[in-house]
């Protein structure tokens, strides 16, 4: 008896293992591409999906006005859904037309009437949306993006292909071309013009986008496990060279499988779809598949917190600055695949100010600092951790030993994420670790403004920050922009409202197979992924 | 019988409500705001109270939760904080995969677990019987993600026999065969380790009757050392373990965590997780009544099973 089961055992086990072996490893045609992100979307809304994984999904589907890159530190704009566009003189005035073939999925033309339908929508009071900033300039809005009662708006449309936007106050016109050309995705409002704005949020077309003004056409989101598109034949800008398109949903541990089986041609980068640390000399070493880093504008800081009067001598913050061996973390941590600067405007920025230097690791300065600030050294910090992210868990060890060595004793808190967020929130917290990732435009008044995002975490309040930051986003001439940030750069170094510990490299992957894929200095506004090309494997 | 299981009905209403109550206090307590989790880091404070007031988070717990138990009595569980879905479809698009992945465990687990259970305690501290404890061991202690990730390697990258993940090819069809090639890996890691556990079970069992006296007398009457094993000490030897098969209903329903991550297995577990790092409050909700029901009826007939297998248990 047992050893016939045994034997039933092992056949039937042997038998489900190889059943269809011819499944795995087919070649795969120049028509079809699959593309690798870490978590799932949590909807489809081009106004209002709640993570760079949706938006990841939206914008293969959805165009923007305009895209942009840097070439040779300047910002050059490429048209999308609109094909040209003026600024008056008064840098007020911004003109657009789109392009005469822009059209629906459906096959309506896109017109000056659906842009308009998207800005009232996101300017309704109502809706549920996180581009606020996209139109908060346009005259009659308020700070926030929302219409300001009975004011008029500076939104007309000239033509059903034509229309003008006009700001409240002179805006620097690149400004203008990143929050409202490529921040923002166009909603058909010939599906949407019957929605109250309040239901919006829960509309079934956010789950199921079939009618877009991308590239590629929604088909189906199989939940969890990937968004698959097909190729939009009539797209304005060319059809796409692939046909089919997969985005998958693959965990960080499992991407370098897929790529080194060839299952997967192209990782999304960034925050969402990165190769792992540890997996990073492998993935280099696949011979069908290339490893591109490159600069990207995230990093990774230590925010203090300011109701804590022992922090608020500069002296102690700067102290840390230096006690803290950020090459360290940059060389080892990051096996190189990171930049240092002492602030939040990212080193590939054209705004960067490279006469800033980061504080160099120096553990007597550091000590020297604290004493001249009257330091006590028996003094424990709570150092908060959100887990998570492994090589900022990893960072915190190093931080840790670190300050130690300078003289300020430490204890790690570790948490999850939400939990984290809420005690720095609630000023629960000595320093912290935390992440952002900016835009291209130096304007990071939505961090550091008072009552913004950061300083609502670090609880701070600095007036001459505040005051330039209001002159930057006030100032149309680039040139003077270029000197209010620059010495904007100089105070937050100075002032350090929080230690910069890197900025990391996005670590992707390619396959070889795979052309004109754009992983850029900002990939994000340069995107284009009508463009890519699959050879057959 | 019929008035006890009546009884027992009735009493599970209360229950149900007082695990909602907790649950849903404690959801609410724990630290972190939904709302913040939910928004992109740029959108402005007022985008964030549109969307706190949108969500009825400005209201006290208790009108939360009264609000709440309004809608669930009707029959609505709510929208997803996070995707605005409606709870119900979040959780049932889960479902089946959660139960395929954890059914074929649990029957894998107990295939491999009775025989071999079995046949190390028949031939206790023999080879095979140490073979056996090693085995099951292993399985006990080697980290599903670990097996999970060793799995992959072996399987999917070094022989190419089976896929990394997913539960069918990109864009096909599902067909039956391209369903089971995707369930082998997950299923047999997931199975590893109930197995091994089970395996102590049905060893610790078997050796209990095997050493009573009806054991010793069919002996004495002459019977086939297989008739004895298989026929008299097999059957009650695994009462306790079909009561732990009721027992396992709930879990088989909360999906298997680790083993759905490592597999992009599109899972009630997942979900969980997913809901739990945004702190989706609709969805958890959700997820937490559909467990506690299923608990209430897995134990319900974890006893009524106790009193069909076994003839000495009556209910009154």
């Amino acid at each position: 008896m047992s050893t016939r089961l045994r034997a039933v055992i092992a056949l039937a086990l042997a038998a489900a293992l190889l059943l269809p072996a011819t499944v795995a490893g087919q070649p795969r045609s120049s028509l079809v591409a699959v593309s690798g992100m870490w978590s799932p979307p949590n909807n489809f809304s081009p106004i209002n999906t709640d993570s760079a994984y949706g938006y990841y999904a939206v914008r293969f589907m959805f165009g923007s006005l305009l895209e942009s890159r840097l070439e040779n530190n300047q910002l050059k704009l490429y048209p999308m859904l609109a094909s040209r566009w003026s600024v008056a003189a008064d840098n007020q005035t911004y003109r657009f037309t789109l392009h005469p073939r822009a059209s629906w999925h459906d096959g309506r033309p896109v017109t000056a009437e659906d842009v308009e339908f998207t800005v009232m929508t996101i300017s309704d009071p109502r809706t549920q949306t996180n581009r606020g900033a996209s139109v908060a300039f346009i005259a009659g809005m308020d700070a926030t993006g929302k219409r300001a009662g009975g004011a008029q708006i500076g939104f007309r449309i000239l033509g059903p292909k034509e229309f003008e936007i006009r700001t409240a106050k002179p805006v620097d016109p690149n400004f203008v071309f990143e929050r409202f050309g490529y921040d923002m995705y166009i909603l058909p409002k010939h599906v949407l013009g019957g929605v109250a704005p309040d239901q919006l949020a829960r509309h079934p077309f956010f789950q199921n986008p079939t009618v877009g003004n991308g590239p590629f056409k929604f088909v189906q989101y199989k939940t969890d496990q990937y968004v698959e598109f097909v190729a939009n034949e009539s797209y304005h800008l060319g059809a796409p060279n692939i046909r089919r398109l997969f985005v998958r949903i693959i965990p960080p541990t499992t991407m370098m499988a897929q790529l080194e089986r060839r299952d997967l041609d192209v990782t999304a980068g960034g925050g969402i779809g990165s190769i792992l640390i540890d997996d990073w000399d492998r993935v280099k070493a696949i011979p069908h598949v290339q490893a591109v880093s490159y600069s990207a504008p995230g990093y990774q800081f230590m925010a203090f917190n300011f109701q804590r009067a022992y922090l608020q001598d500069k002296r102690v913050r700067r102290a840390m600055a230096h006690a803290i061996n950020r090459p360290l973390l940059v060389s080892q941590l990051l096996k190189g695949e990171g930049e240092l600067a002492e602030g939040p405007i990212p080193p590939n920025n054209p705004y960067f100010n490279r006469a800033v230097r980061p504080w160099a690791f120096d553990t007597a300065r550091a000590r020297a600092l604290l004493q001249e600030a009257g330091w006590d050294f028996t003094r424990t910090l709570i150092l908060r951790v959100p887990t998570g992210n492994i090589l900022r868990e990893r960072s915190a060890d190093v931080i840790r030993e670190n300050l130690i060595a300078a003289g300020v004793r430490v204890e790690i808190q570790k948490s999850d994420f939400p939990t984290h967020l809420a005690a720095l929130y609630a000023a629960n917290y000595d320093i912290g670790l935390v992440g952002w990732s900016g835009g291209v435009d130096p304007d990071v008044s939505s961090q550091f403004r008072t009552g913004a995002t950061y300083t609502r975490l670090i609880h701070m309040s600095n007036q001459q920050i505040d005051q330039l930051l209001d002159e930057g986003a006030a100032t149309a001439d680039q040139a003077r922009r270029r000197q209010i940030y620059n010495r904007f750069q100089e105070v937050f170094a100075d002032e350090l409202p929080y230690v910069v510990l890197y900025y990391e490299k996005s670590r992707a992957a390619v396959a070889r197979r795979m052309s004109d894929v754009n992983y850029g200095v900002q990939g994000f506004y340069w995107f284009q992924p009508f463009a890519w090309t699959a050879a057959l494997q | 019988m019929q008035r006890y299981l009546a009884r027992r009905l009735l009493i599970t209403v209360p229950i149900l409500l007082g695990i909602t109550v907790l649950s849903y206090l404690i959801l609410s307590l724990t630290p972190g705001d939904p709302v913040q989790m939910l928004i992109d880091p740029n959108a402005t404070q007022a985008d964030l109270e549109i969307r706190r007031r949108e969500l009825g988070l400005n209201d006290p717990i208790a009108v939360r939760y009264v609000k709440w138990l309004g809608e669930v009595l009707r029959g609505n569980l709510g929208y997803s904080f996070s995707t605005g879905a409606p709870v119900a479809r979040r959780i049932g698009e889960r479902v089946l995969p959660t139960l395929t992945l954890t059914v074929t465990a649990l029957v894998l687990s107990y295939a491999v677990a009775v025989p071999v259970g079995m046949v190390a305690a028949t031939r206790r501290y023999t080879w095979v019987d140490y073979v056996a404890t090693f085995v099951a061991f292993l399985g006990i202690s080697l980290p599903t993600f670990f097996l999970g990730l060793a799995g992959i390697y072996i399987f999917a990258l070094r022989l190419r026999w089976l896929p990394v993940g997913g539960t069918q090819t990109l864009g096909g069809d599902g067909g039956l065969l391209d369903a089971l090639h995707h369930l082998v890996l997950p299923a047999t890691v997931l199975a590893a380790a109930g197995a091994g556990a089970l395996t102590r079970y049905v060893r610790s069992s078997m050796l209990e009757v095997l050493g009573q006296d009806y054991v010793r007398t069919a002996h004495a009457k002459g019977l086939a050392e297989r008739l004895v094993v298989r026929r008299h000490a097999l059957r009650n030897a695994l009462i306790p373990v079909v009561t732990l098969a009721g027992l396992q209903i709930p879990a088989l329903l909360a999906g298997a965590v680790i083993t759905e991550q490592v597999f992009e297995w599109p899972g009630m577990g997942r979900l969980t997780i997913e809901a739990i790092n945004q702190r989706d409050y609709p969805v958890l909700m959700g997820i937490t009544l559909i467990t506690a029901v299923f608990v209430a009826l897995g134990n319900l007939l974890a006893d009524i099973t106790y009193s069909v297998v076994d003839p000495r248990i009556r209910y009154d």
